[in-house]
């Protein structure tokens, strides 16, 4: 574990208090017993009741590189919770963890594959890139391993085979136009969804050439709304980083990735309830540090699940209400 | 800190050249104020020992002689309540002997209490690489990983810990319970509470955490019977009874729920409105009922006053 950038939490076990509201929020924040007494016991007959009769939750997980594996962190948050998600969509590196959750793969599963990105070849896309071949030779590459990583996971799947109802973003690179794939193979639109502009060569389509959908759509809340989500949590890891690029190559990476943060400002305000990790720090293609980047997004989860559980059991009452 | 730091700092200096050359000269009498200063940490005196340490230095004594004195310095500033003191010594002496389990587990229990978790795993994996069968820091680092919301790492060093101190340790089993509960791991939450029970047969906690897991499990008839128990052995506490209270309304018995919600001053008047108003309806007195979430709709706790307002709106 790296354990190293993060800001010391509250501390909340005090010699002697021992009541349980007190074991209850540790890593969190403090509510009253009667509060946690509504909310742990609202919550289990909640989780316990199928949609209709609760409002369906869709999960909206941002783009945002090696930051994204953030989204880890906080699926395994959701988790421990048993937080309902009936409902998820993704862009670019978030297209890649919800398709892989989507299609079924533990939480523990996808953590490994956070933990070996970086001995995995898809750090080579990026770090095989070179500027002066792409000059020379006036042509886009193809991102053969973050391909391959795609054919042998989600290759054979299609959106209709997933385990839950999931959609993903990309860019129409002719016109500009957002495209929402939510149904036939699974692969291409992923490759499609993480396909950064100016590097990598769009992907063709039925007549379409796609790039990363980040570039117009950061957080897919709509998208996941449209699945039929009454509710939407969304993953944001949004850069802030004050890095300095000293190439070519990461002065457009953070171009994209400034655009993407600005997107997200004005995109996070449509999701029911957010949670972002600290992660601005890491930079897009930093895929050395993607553990860390999952690590931060499941201590930033933990510190805000107590709040998600609240509003969405709010959102609920009334449904919970007359399903008494 | 900035004035401990530099007094330590002087305490490095040589005061002797022939000590500081060949070290240990004074040895013999360094380690007779090292026992001093162990008879004076012995009566809690750390003043005494804190001025037998300024002198003890001076000597150059040996390392062994010196990792002690640090040893009992940073357990005086401990037991003083002074962290910050405590911080410095053992990092200065974790420093110097690094290979030290003791000041790694001092370092990270301090650390831990003040709120820096993620500071404390390292040096609490590093004193459990030395002494795995340290209860402390076995329970230190579930804590650690806990509050950072790693559920799944803190349980098996929670587990270690209730071993070790052979299930007799109620807080730590308490502690245990409720983080399983948080991590909805039903059949371990309930094998803790067990224990507990056992260890603590008139508290109402265990209990608690038995009918949460049952509440969990989508068993409202047992954990009535269990939260019915706990306001058995605490017919004071009101929360108890209006938590019975709701667990009878989830499990279909609005009767039952309203004859359990205590009467209540101001403090937990809007959960057991909330509640009240909830059986009311299911009864079917909706008019009734929406008294009780206007008054709920009051409450000064904001989650509860939310629930209660989103109940109102939907009418």
């Amino acid at each position: 574990m790296s354990f190293i950038n993060y800001r010391p939490l509250r501390c909340v076990f005090f010699a002697g208090c021992l009541c349980l509201s007190a074991y209850f929020t540790a890593g969190a924040q403090e509510f009253s017993k009667g509060e946690e007494i509504l909310r742990e016991l609202m919550w289990d007959k909640l989780v316990q009741t199928k949609t209709p009769a609760r409002p369906a939750v869709g999960l909206a997980l941002s783009g945002g590189g090696a930051r994204g594996f953030a989204h880890t962190g906080v699926l395994e948050t959701l988790e421990y919770a048993e937080f309902p998600v009936d409902y998820v969509s993704g862009t670019s590196v978030g297209s890649v963890i919800g398709g892989l959750y989507t299609a079924g793969m533990s939480v523990p599963d996808i953590w490994k594959f956070a933990k070996e990105t970086s001995t995995l070849k898809i750090a080579r896309d990026f770090k095989g890139i070179k500027l002066l071949s792409l000059l020379i030779t006036n042509k886009l590459i193809t991102p053969t391993y973050i391909n391959q990583f795609i054919d042998k996971n989600l290759g054979s799947l299609t959106f209709g085979g997933l385990k839950k109802p999931f959609s993903c973003v990309a860019m129409d690179f002719r016109t500009g136009e957002k495209i929402i794939f939510d149904e036939g193979p699974l692969g291409i639109a992923v490759k499609a969804s993480v396909n950064l502009p100016g590097i990598f060569a769009p992907v063709e389509y039925r007549h379409r050439y796609l790039v990363d959908g980040g570039v117009v759509d950061f957080i897919p809340v709509d998208a996941v709304r449209l699945l039929g989500a009454d509710w939407v949590l969304a993953s944001v890891t949004a850069g802030a980083s004050t890095y300095l690029p000293g190439n070519v190559l990461m002065s457009l990476l953070q171009v994209i990735d400034i655009r993407g943060s600005m997107l997200a400002s004005n995109e996070e305000k449509e999701a029911n309830f957010l949670i972002k990790p600290d992660v601005g720090e890491i930079v897009m293609a930093d895929f050395d540090r993607c553990e860390e980047a999952g690590e931060a997004g499941l201590v930033e989860a933990a510190k805000r699940v107590d709040k998600a559980r609240e509003s969405y059991l709010i959102f609920s009452a009334p449904r919970l209400l007359e399903g008494l | 800190m900035k004035n401990s730091a530099g007094f330590l700092l002087l305490l490095l200096v040589p005061a002797n050249a022939a000590a500081f050359l060949f070290g240990g000269i004074s040895d013999k009498k360094a380690e007779g104020m090292l026992n001093g200063m162990s008879a004076n940490f012995e009566k809690g005196d750390c003043q005494a020992v804190s001025e037998i340490s300024a002198s003890l230095f001076k000597e150059k004594p040996s390392s062994a002689i010196r990792e002690k004195a640090y040893s009992y310095m940073g357990r005086c500033y401990e037991a003083q309540g002074l962290p910050d003191k405590a911080i410095t010594v053992y990092k200065l002496a974790y420093g110097l002997y690094p290979e030290s389990d003791f000041f790694a587990g001092r370092l990270a229990s301090i650390y831990m209490k003040t709120g820096f978790y993620a500071t404390a795993v390292p040096l609490f994996e590093k004193a459990l690489r030395g002494r795995s069968d340290d209860p402390e820091a076995n329970a230190g680092l579930a804590r650690c990983y806990a509050s950072l919301g790693f559920l799944s790492k803190a349980k098996p060093y929670y587990s270690m810990a209730a071993i070790l101190s052979d299930f007799g340790d109620l807080d730590l089993l308490k502690e245990y319970a409720a983080q399983m509960l948080r991590k909805r791991d039903w059949e371990e939450a309930d094998l803790i509470a067990d224990y507990a029970v056992k260890l603590a047969p008139g508290d109402a906690g265990p209990r608690e955490v038995k009918a949460r897991v049952a509440a969990g499990r989508g068993d409202y008839k047992r954990a009535a019977a269990q939260m019915r128990a706990a306001v058995k052995l605490s017919p004071s506490d009101a929360e108890l009874s209006i938590e019975l209270a709701l667990m009878e309304l989830l499990g279909g018995n609005s009767e039952a729920a309203l004859a359990d919600i205590p009467v209540t001053g101001t403090e937990h008047g809007g959960l057991a409105s909330l509640v009240r108003g909830m059986a009311l309806h299911k009864k079917g007195e909706r008019a009734r009922a929406l008294e009780y979430f206007k008054e709920a709709a009051g409450s000064s706790r904001p989650f509860i006053a939310a629930f209660a307002a989103a109940l109102i709106k939907n009418k």
